[in-house]
């Protein structure tokens, strides 16, 4: 994993597996955490899609064979509580071997600071 | 027409009229006096109450935002808990000192009791050198602040149209990587194809994120604007920005100052103690506070007693009203004392605003005690003489 910052954006960079079966239908449920407001978007095998502003049980293959696939998730999350400067996000897959969480989190350097989050799930075959 | 219904009421026919340039005022007197009582937002519940109570205002006060911060601050200060700490001012909010990954901000635009007084409870303590050289006396003072109800959500409308507008920021930025990002996509299956063992996967997998951190870079440099601001950030309201509640609240707060001669805590007692009371409701233009306050404890004098008061607030883009009460009572053989203050002001243009401040003062027999001045203001910064309510 990667943190780092840049002009005053903290980003987080990862890349993660996620095991799944040959006929298995992937959903991604993506939580802005820590009361802070933020937007999401994903693309999978090169289709873009943007969150209503996240995702809550997003199917992610349909039909399709997940297997060897691999899916972005771009998450920017900005400071809106006076208490803290605490971002999380969690991503959350489901549909495959089992289901996984994926928490990160990270501290922005200043009031209404911005956070991007750059995560990437490759979908491997496993159990 | 206010000037004509003042000048008709008997006792204030000599009212002076002052016009000329003048800062934003708070309720004024005709004439200051050298120890002025204190008014409402004196009585009204402190951020932190221990720095009140210890009578400091600290330049510098340590607030850790992590539990590890806050151990670190507290072994520095205490010097590995050897010694009482010297001149030292802390203030933490337990709650906020840890994440909380699964809270989204839906869940925080109503709160319930327990949520308002967790969300909100913050812990202050402070040290002072409160004694002489030749008699040298360490205060320490610790408070507890929290808001038995805390109001709603302002804006959460706002709130929900930067969530949108920061995913479809995203959504262009994510289209713009994509692009390049599938060739780095293509290679990446091609070797985890051939990798024999999860240690090759793995080292794949890190340099595939080392690249796309790259590619990332060069994405953003290329499309940075010129402006530092984001654009999801620019003309954003304060109220989103800072997640502003309205409604009712309810503050509570307590603390006490002990007093140690020569830094021993064998010998340190109980000093000053105090009570909070403030509920106020709070909405876009219109305001009600009501404030009780308790000081006891040596060395308060005359200060020591009951306070209580109310204020009113109107305020629109033009003008504003505001009426405010207050009472004192004191343990002592001091008389009781009340006070009744009215503020008008009234922009006249953008830089200029007539403030009208008109009642009694506390002390009714003493020279200063009518409270009557019109002035124009000229203003230089956000605060006026009736603020809009908070």
């Amino acid at each position: 994993m990667i943190i780092d910052q840049k002009d005053g954006v903290v980003r987080v960079v990862d890349s993660q597996f996620y095991k799944v079966r040959k006929n298995s239908k992937v959903t991604l449920t993506v939580e802005v955490g820590d009361m802070q407001a933020g937007g999401t978007s994903i693309s999978w095998e090169g289709e873009v899609k943007v969150g209503d502003p996240n995702f809550e049980n997003e199917p992610i293959n349909g039909n399709r064979p997940p297997d060897g696939t691999i899916l972005n998730c771009l998450t920017k999350v900005v400071d809106i509580r006076p208490e803290t400067n605490h971002t999380s996000v969690t991503y959350t897959l489901a549909g495959g071997a089992r289901k996984q969480e994926f928490p990160y989190a990270v501290q922005v350097l200043q009031e209404h600071g911005l956070a991007r989050y750059l995560i990437t799930f490759i979908f491997t075959l496993g159990e | 027409m206010i000037m004509r219904r003042l000048l008709t009421l008997p006792g204030l026919r000599a009212l002076p009229v002052i016009l000329g340039l003048a800062l934003l005022p708070a309720p004024a007197r005709a004439q200051d006096s050298v120890s002025a009582p204190p008014d409402l937002n004196t009585f009204r519940t402190p951020p932190s109450p221990a720095f009140v109570l210890l009578g400091v205002e600290p330049s510098s006060v340590e607030r850790p935002s992590t539990p590890a911060d806050f151990a670190v601050t507290v072994l520095n200060g205490t010097q590995n808990f050897s010694t009482l700490p010297r001149d030292f001012a802390l203030e933490v909010s337990p709650y906020w000192l840890l994440g909380h990954p699964k809270q989204r901000w839906e869940g925080d635009v109503h709160r319930n009791l327990f949520q308002s007084v967790i969300r909100t409870l913050s812990i202050a303590a402070a040290t002072s050198e409160v004694g002489t050289s030749d008699a040298p006396v360490t205060g320490a003072g610790v408070s507890l602040r929290t808001a038995l109800f805390s109001g709603h959500i302002v804006d959460s409308a706002g709130i929900a149209e930067l969530a949108r507008s920061l995913a479809i920021s995203s959504g262009a930025e994510l289209r713009q990587l994509q692009k390049q990002l599938a060739q780095l996509q293509a290679v990446l299956k091609r070797h985890l194809a051939a990798a024999r063992t999860q240690a090759d996967s793995t080292a794949l997998v890190n340099q595939f994120t080392l690249d796309k951190a790259d590619l990332d870079d060069k994405i953003q440099a290329a499309t940075a604007a010129k402006d530092s601001v984001p654009p999801e950030l620019s003309d954003l309201s304060p109220a989103v920005l800072s997640s502003a509640r309205e409604g009712f609240f309810l503050e509570v707060a307590g603390g006490a100052v002990w007093n140690a001669p020569s830094a021993a805590i064998d010998s340190a007692t109980l000093g000053r103690w105090g009570a909070w009371v403030t509920a106020s409701y709070q909405m876009t233009n219109l305001s009600f506070l009501a404030v009780v306050r308790y000081l006891g404890g040596s060395g308060l004098g005359e200060d020591e007693g009951i306070d209580n008061g109310v204020r009113f607030m109107y305020s629109r883009d033009r003008y504003g009203l505001s009426l405010e009460y207050v009472d004192r009572h004191f343990t002592g053989d001091q008389n009781n004392e009340w006070r009744l203050a009215g503020v008008v002001d009234y922009r006249l243009n953008k830089t200029f605003w007539l403030v009208g401040t008109f009642g009694r003062d506390y002390a009714p027999s003493q020279a200063g005690s009518l409270l009557a001045q019109i002035g124009v203001s000229m203003q230089f910064s956000r605060n006026r003489a009736v603020p809009s309510p908070e």
